[in-house]
């Protein structure tokens, strides 16, 4: 197991990062602020020892979403001429409504019981690809696909000028 | 460090990640508020995979992560469309929908 | 049989009425052509029906089911008896007869207006055998009112004549007064007998206690004032002669003014049970009698005289009634039809060849009008009771009934009537019928086509006969009340001098000009101006209508006005303004609406696990 420490660490700087990404201004920096809370999962993934789940998350989410995101606000702002930058509204509403949710569901985490932690029985890394291609996951597996070629497509018409 | 901090943690996110989609003025600033949010829900998928020692709990994750492509790719092209037709990218200046 | 053969004959103006009136209305003499077929066809299967009820006097019952509830079931159908079908034939022949004679009388009229006429005049028919065939009296109140809109229609034939208008409206009204009453009288007495059925009704009624059927029978009487033109509801009969005149001889004359009658006979075991009933139909009777028939004296319009005088006779068959003899009522009834029919369809024909109404614009029309002329003789003969004719039989009887009844007062108003009846149709004979043409015009007259003369005629010979067949109707209808003191040979004698007194008076005015008729209405001014302005009635009824019912129309439409539409309003711009309200919530920003989303997230969230 992972040392406790590094535990606290991460879980602190998930927090703090957290808040960075919903509450800078600066668009640019709200986006980079994402890429270090999605990399800090990524660590919690392979601490939980879903190895293929962390660097996947590293792999397609911090390079690539992030990236794609970061291309798009550079873009804009050769588009604008100055650092794009996003300011709040109804903030007293929305900060309400959120806090009220989180109350909720800390609430409804706090009064659950949960099981113990149980270890594996197989190793996971091993066992990933097996499941996945061999047993009833390939169907959603391979509709996941055709989902994504139909983004693309999707993306492709949408974006295009006439 | 039990199941119930990551999910606090997640919960948090999650609570964050709202509180972006319904303030921002930018879409795009409401697009990243999005990711937080699976996020959130991912997390929480692989702790309770962890919690149950089934390898299962990393499979919805990674079909989360490829929806979440999707989602990103269709909507920068739904902005860009909508900075073609409304010339903003402001989600507060877009009311078609004003009743 | 009697009661299909009634059911064919009430039925077939009815589908002349739906043809003419949806169908053919435009082509007048077509229209024409169809509703006297279908009425002469009612004529036909009327007497079918009459003679199987001689052979067989029931009564004929065809009923079928119409509405039926937990609480109560009612039956549409037809009663067949001595007294319906002896009506019904009565009805037939008059329409038939009327119908015929407008095919000369408006002639000239447009091709869609004469279609409207026979239209109006075909519902007019099926309504009116609807009413006397009716099985109960719900159905007898539905025919009712349906006679009171076709009478309403009829008087504003010619709607573009104001006075024709306000005639038809005041109509209306005025016996819709009396409808009132009779409604509230067959709901009080549905009340205390759990019964429309007129059988029913008629069996229960001698059981009930004597002051319901008092209140009962009197709101039931109301009605029949207001259809039968009794004091004090008779005013809108001579403005109701502004129709055409066939409308008043069918109408006004022969049938729908003695549905009152009608009915009140129809229910007459009702009315008899209760004494005071009787006694107020008895008074109100004779003295409408004798009222009209004063204000008949001073008419100048040869309508107007007919018009009172059918007011007056009326009066006589209520009074029949009231003294408590049916039979002699419903014969008066059954009389007057032919005679009061006759009549006016004579005057329709001088006033159709004189083109004035003025009785002083006439004068010798008895040698160019002969056959006009004679006819009006038999009518005004038999209505002031000269024996042989008809009317001689059935006033006999009705003066005989009220001499012999224990209350003496009617009497002596209906043989007062009798005098008056006598001079004041004699007086309009002789003035324009006889004597020296006073106007340019009657010396143009002549005499009437065909098809004016031969209803004429054939109501002629009637009005002769019907007399004679006394003894059969009253053993048709069956005894009710055996009559006291079997022969007062004294009475027919009076009332006929008295008659020969009033024809002879008359010829010493107007015939001979013996007596000065203008000297005598100096002497007596006060009194001639008195019945000159119809004892004011019309005056005092427009104040009643004026101050009284529109001063509460006025309360009503305010009420209307601010309450009831205030309440309407206030509730529709309550509405508006919490629309326009909530509107504002409809900013069309998606993130607004995910608030709302996430407001109702947390509230189900907090009820399905049950927070607080």
């Amino acid at each position: 197991m992972i040392n406790p420490v590094l535990y606290g660490i991460f879980t602190f700087l998930l927090f703090v990062f957290s808040i960075l990404t919903i509450a800078h201004r600066d668009l640019m920096k709200a986006s980079l602020s994402l890429a270090v809370v999605l990399f800090v999962t990524a660590f919690f993934y392979i601490a939980f020892k879903f190895e293929f789940l962390g660097w996947t998350q590293i792999l397609l989410y911090v390079g690539g979403i992030v990236v794609l995101i970061l291309f798009v606000i550079m873009l804009a702002r050769e588009y604008v001429g100055k650092p794009l930058e996003s300011g709040f509204r109804r903030t007293w509403l929305g900060g309400l409504v959120s806090a009220l949710i989180f109350i909720f569901l800390l609430w409804v985490i706090l009064s659950t019981e949960f099981p113990e932690i149980q270890n594996f029985s197989t190793e996971p890394v091993k066992d990933l690809p097996n499941l996945l291609l061999a047993t009833h996951y390939v169907l959603p597996f391979e509709v996941l696909s055709l989902l994504l070629l139909a983004a693309l497509f999707g993306g492709i018409v949408i974006a295009r000028r006439e | 460090m039990g199941v119930k901090a990551i999910l606090i943690l997640s919960a948090f996110m999650f609570s964050l990640g709202v509180f972006g989609i319904l303030t921002r003025r930018s879409a795009l600033g409401i697009l990243i508020a999005l990711e937080l949010i699976f996020n959130a829900a991912n997390l929480n998928f692989a702790a309770f995979g962890r919690m149950f020692g089934k390898v299962e709990g990393s499979i919805f994750p990674l079909f989360g992560i490829a929806i979440t492509v999707c989602e990103v790719v269709l909507g920068f092209a739904i902005i860009f469309y909508l900075y073609r037709v409304r010339k903003t990218t402001k989600a507060d200046e877009i009311d078609i929908l004003k009743g | 049989m009697a009661g299909i053969y009634a059911l064919i004959s009430f039925l077939s103006p009815f589908i002349a009425f739906i043809i003419i009136g949806l169908l053919t209305r435009r082509w007048g003499k077509f229209s024409a052509g169809i509703s006297i077929l279908a009425v002469l066809n009612s004529l036909l299967f009327s007497v079918l029906a009459f003679f199987q009820v001689k052979a067989n006097p029931g009564p004929h019952f065809v009923e079928w089911l119409w509405l039926s509830q937990k609480i109560f079931t009612f039956k549409f159908g037809i009663w067949v008896d001595p007294l319906s079908s002896a009506m019904l034939f009565v009805v037939a022949l008059v329409a038939s007869m009327v119908q015929i004679y407008s095919l000369g009388y408006i002639s000239d009229e447009t091709p869609p207006s004469l279609g409207r006429y026979y239209a109006y005049h075909s519902l007019f028919t099926f309504s009116m055998m609807g009413l006397v065939l009716a099985k109960n009296v719900l159905e007898l109140f539905v025919f009712w009112e349906l006679v009171g809109l076709c009478s309403y229609l009829l008087i504003g034939f010619w709607y573009y004549k104001p006075t024709a208008a306000k005639a038809a409206v005041k109509a209306f009204w005025t016996t819709k007064l009396g409808d009132v009453g009779f409604m509230l009288g067959l709901l009080y007495l549905y009340k205390h007998t759990g019964s429309f059925e007129l059988n029913d009704l008629l069996a229960k009624a001698p059981a009930l206690s004597s002051g319901v059927l008092t209140t009962g029978a009197l709101m039931l009487f109301a009605g029949a004032m207001g259809k039968s033109a009794q004091f004090p509801l008779h005013i809108w009969l001579p403005d109701a002669m502004e129709g055409p005149t066939p409308v008043s001889a069918l109408i006004h004359a022969a049938t729908m003014v003695a549905a009152g009658v009608y009915m009140v006979a129809r229910l007459f075991p009702l009315f008899a049970a209760s004494k005071v009933a009787l006694w107020v139909i008895a008074i109100i009777g004779a003295f409408t009698a004798f009222l009209a028939a004063t204000m008949a004296i001073v008419q100048e319009d040869i309508k107007r005289v007919l018009a009172y005088s059918t007011i007056s006779q009326l009066g006589y068959m209520m009074a029949g009634l009231g003294v408590g003899n049916m039979n002699a009522g419903f014969f008066h009834l059954f009389t007057h039809a032919y005679f009061k029919a006759l009549l006016f369809l004579c005057a329709g024909a001088v006033i159709h060849a004189v083109h004035s109404n003025s009785i002083w614009d006439m004068g010798g029309l008895l040698k160019r009008m002969p056959i006009t002329g004679i006819s009006f003789l038999i009518g005004l003969l038999a209505l002031a009771g000269f024996p042989p004719f008809s009317g001689f039989f059935s006033k006999e009887e009705i003066l005989h009934a009220a001499y012999t009844a224990e209350f003496k007062l009617p009497f002596y108003f209906l043989v007062a009537g009798v005098f008056l009846t006598a001079f004041y149709m004699a007086r309009v004979f002789f003035v324009a019928f006889l004597g020296k043409e006073r106007k340019e015009s009657a010396k143009h007259a002549h005499e009437a086509p065909p098809s004016m003369t031969i209803p004429l005629i054939i109501l002629s010979v009637f009005s002769i006969i019907a007399g004679f067949y006394k003894s059969g109707l009253y053993k048709l209808l069956g005894e009710h009340h055996e009559i006291h003191g079997a022969s007062l040979p004294f009475l027919p004698l009076v009332s006929l001098g008295l008659a020969i007194f009033g024809f002879i008076l008359a010829y010493l005015y107007y015939g001979s000009e013996t007596f000065s008729a203008e000297k005598t209405t100096k002497r007596v001014f006060p009194v001639y101006n008195l019945i000159y302005q119809k004892y004011y009635m019309d005056h005092i009824a427009e104040w009643i209508y004026s101050k009284i019912a529109l001063g509460l129309a006025f309360l009503a439409s305010w009420w209307d006005r601010h309450i009831v539409d205030g309440a309407v309003n206030w509730v529709t711009y309550t509405t508006g303004r919490i629309g326009k309200g909530l509107r504002t919530i409809q900013t069309g920003v998606i993130q607004d609406y995910l608030v709302y989303i996430a407001i109702a997230f947390i509230i189900i969230g907090f009820i399905v696990f049950q927070i607080f």
